[in-house]
């Protein structure tokens, strides 16, 4: 048995787990992570659309310009709901039971993180729709629409990880949760709501530094600009090296926690 | 000779200043079932802990089924099944499920997992129960479903940590019942226990453990006659003390219209009651009480088994 079928076979069957767990609270799993930003696609987009004259968009339209961010902050609304999990399966000595059965803990990790992944469909398909509905555009027709779903779920996985850190080490079911309002600062101090241009500076420092920023601007690229543009690869490259920043991080802080005993 | 399931050498674990298992030292072999009886806090659950490959030990070393705890973790993964202390198990899964999740886990294929998971649950008497949550289990049945999580791949050696703690009496029986069924089929066995009886019951040999150390081995009835008191009654007061306790080296008390004399276990009985008689004359009624495992334990330990004692301590020192 080579080394990757080791690893495939049991993380499906930790995906699969997360599935059900989805599936059981499908509230915070699937639909709460889309709320947030369809309310912000709602009120945006009526209440400042006229923003254009004010601020000069990149987009030409604000609203066209919005959407896209929307559709990324589902991707850190409601971040890392299996990460209470990973917390609860610790406390209560089930990770022994499960790490017992496979060659490395971080196996346990990976299947979450393919959870993580999918389940910001529905959510990221929801705000997508109602965004159109608003007054967004999506000239690249679906390949647009899936190179920025794909961008979103890469987001979603690399945000985990974070949840997944503070979960391992605190063995608290809550902390995560407590994160949540990071993902308000991860946005405002990003390009999903106005661009650069319009920020203070100290703001457009942070978002230079901000790896969502690239995200954020590949997935516009990706929705309404130029889909085979540096932007959308760098968007792609950055979210990727995110998501493997993210698995060996919390694996190694994983591993760190189990070798202790 | 055959070759042991279960050797440990010299299996030392410090958490930092904390000795909690101290050069232990001991083999169980093919299909018997070894009971490590301690205090809570002993060290027990740490043992277990290294022998299962979840903790490395400070020094020392650990043979399971022939493979290196330390060199071959994987292979002693695959020849081992475990319970640990309490049951590890999400309340949220159904036993199907989590039967189905470790199968998958082991890369079973998934004819092979159904078809296992099916055959668990009927031998551990859950097939009822099979598709309820484990949440709404009974403390029994959760460790009959923990139990079989560890059968899963038929491993051959088979630890299980306390796994009738805080049981009723009627489950940890149907427990035990398991338990020498495994044997019979010629699993091997490490039960770490804190209850007296379920090692008498259970454990062909016995190793008592105390502060990491292992004091004493050997089976319930070696245990007995090495290092267990026992006991004449005789009904009066008599002053037997100068002769008798020549005889048995045990003390002897006078009240309430009795007299209880101590035999150290290596005195004779027999010698004991020539000379009591000889001193009291003929007595009716002298009772004599054999040595329990639990007066074993005292005479090791210089305490007893406090059953309701320190639970959270030995986790501490695991």
């Amino acid at each position: 048995m080579n080394a990757l079928t080791a690893a495939t076979g049991p993380s499906s069957a930790v995906f699969a787990r997360s599935v059900r767990e989805g599936l059981r609270d499908p509230g915070p799993a699937l639909f709460l992570p889309a709320l947030p930003p369809l309310l912000l696609v709602i009120a945006m987009t009526s209440l400042f659309g006229r923003l254009n004259g004010v601020i000069a968009f990149p987009t030409g339209s604000f609203k066209e310009f919005f959407v896209p961010g929307a559709i990324m902050i589902v991707a850190i609304a409601g971040g890392g709901f299996t990460s209470a999990q990973v917390a609860e399966d610790l406390r209560s000595g089930f990770i022994d039971r499960l790490r017992l059965q496979v060659r490395g803990p971080l196996i346990l990790l990976l299947g979450r993180f393919g959870f993580e992944a999918i389940r910001i469909i529905p959510g990221v398909a929801a705000v997508l729709c109602v965004g159109l509905l608003f007054g967004g555009a999506l000239p690249n027709g679906l390949p647009g629409a899936l190179v920025i779903t794909l961008l979103a779920m890469l987001l979603s996985a690399a945000y985990a990880g974070l949840f997944y850190i503070a979960a391992i080490v605190t063995e608290d079911p809550q902390t995560p949760l407590n994160l949540n309002p990071v993902g308000i600062i991860v946005s405002f101090l990003s390009t999903a709501f106005i661009p650069r241009a319009a920020m203070p500076s100290w703001a457009d420092t942070a978002a230079g530094l901000n790896p969502v920023t690239v995200i954020v601007d590949g997935a516009r690229a990706a929705m309404i600009g130029d889909l085979t543009s540096a932007t959308v690869a760098a968007a792609l490259a950055v979210a990727t090296a995110g998501v493997a920043i993210s698995v060996v991080a919390s694996g190694a802080v994983l591993n760190r926690k189990l070798s202790r005993g | 000779m055959t070759t042991p399931s279960i050797e440990a050498h010299d299996l030392t674990k410090h958490f930092g200043e904390l000795v909690a298992v101290d050069h232990l030292s001991f083999s169980v072999s093919p299909g018997e079932i070894f009971g490590l009886l301690g205090r809570n806090g002993s060290g027990k659950t740490t043992t277990v802990r290294m022998l299962t490959t979840l903790l490395r030990p400070t020094s020392g070393a650990a043979v399971i089924a022939g493979f290196d705890v330390a060199r071959q973790p994987d292979d002693v993964r695959r020849s081992s099944g475990v319970t640990l202390q309490d049951a590890a198990l999400d309340p949220n899964m159904t036993g199907r499920e989590h039967l189905n999740l470790i199968g998958r886990l082991l890369q079973f294929g998934k004819r092979e997992v159904t078809a296992r998971a099916t055959e668990l649950l009927e031998a551990f008497g859950l097939s009822a129960a099979a598709d309820r949550r484990i949440g709404t289990y009974s403390g029994g049945m959760q460790r009959r479903l923990d139990i079989a999580t560890a059968l899963f791949a038929r491993p051959p050696v088979l630890f299980l940590d306390e796994p009738t703690s805080g049981l009723d009496p009627q489950s940890r029986r149907a427990l035990w019942d398991e338990i020498l069924r495994l044997r019979a089929d010629g699993t091997t066995v490490l039960l770490t226990t804190q209850y007296l009886e379920e090692a008498d019951q259970l454990a062909d040999r016995i190793g008592v453990i105390d502060s990491g150390k292992l004091i004493a081995g050997g089976t319930p009835r070696e245990l007995r006659a090495a290092h267990g008191l026992r006991t004449i009654t005789v009904p009066g007061e008599h002053h037997l003390t100068t002769l008798v306790v020549t005889v048995t080296a045990g003390t002897v008390t006078a009240r309430d219209g009795l007299t209880i004399i101590d035999v150290l276990p290596d005195a004779s009985i027999d010698e004991a009651l020539a000379q009591i008689r000889s001193v009291a004359g003929t007595l009716e009624d002298i009772t004599v009480t054999k040595a329990s495992l639990e007066d074993v334990f005292v005479h090791l330990t210089g305490r007893e088994i406090n059953t309701a004692s320190a639970r959270s301590t030995d986790r501490a020192a695991a």
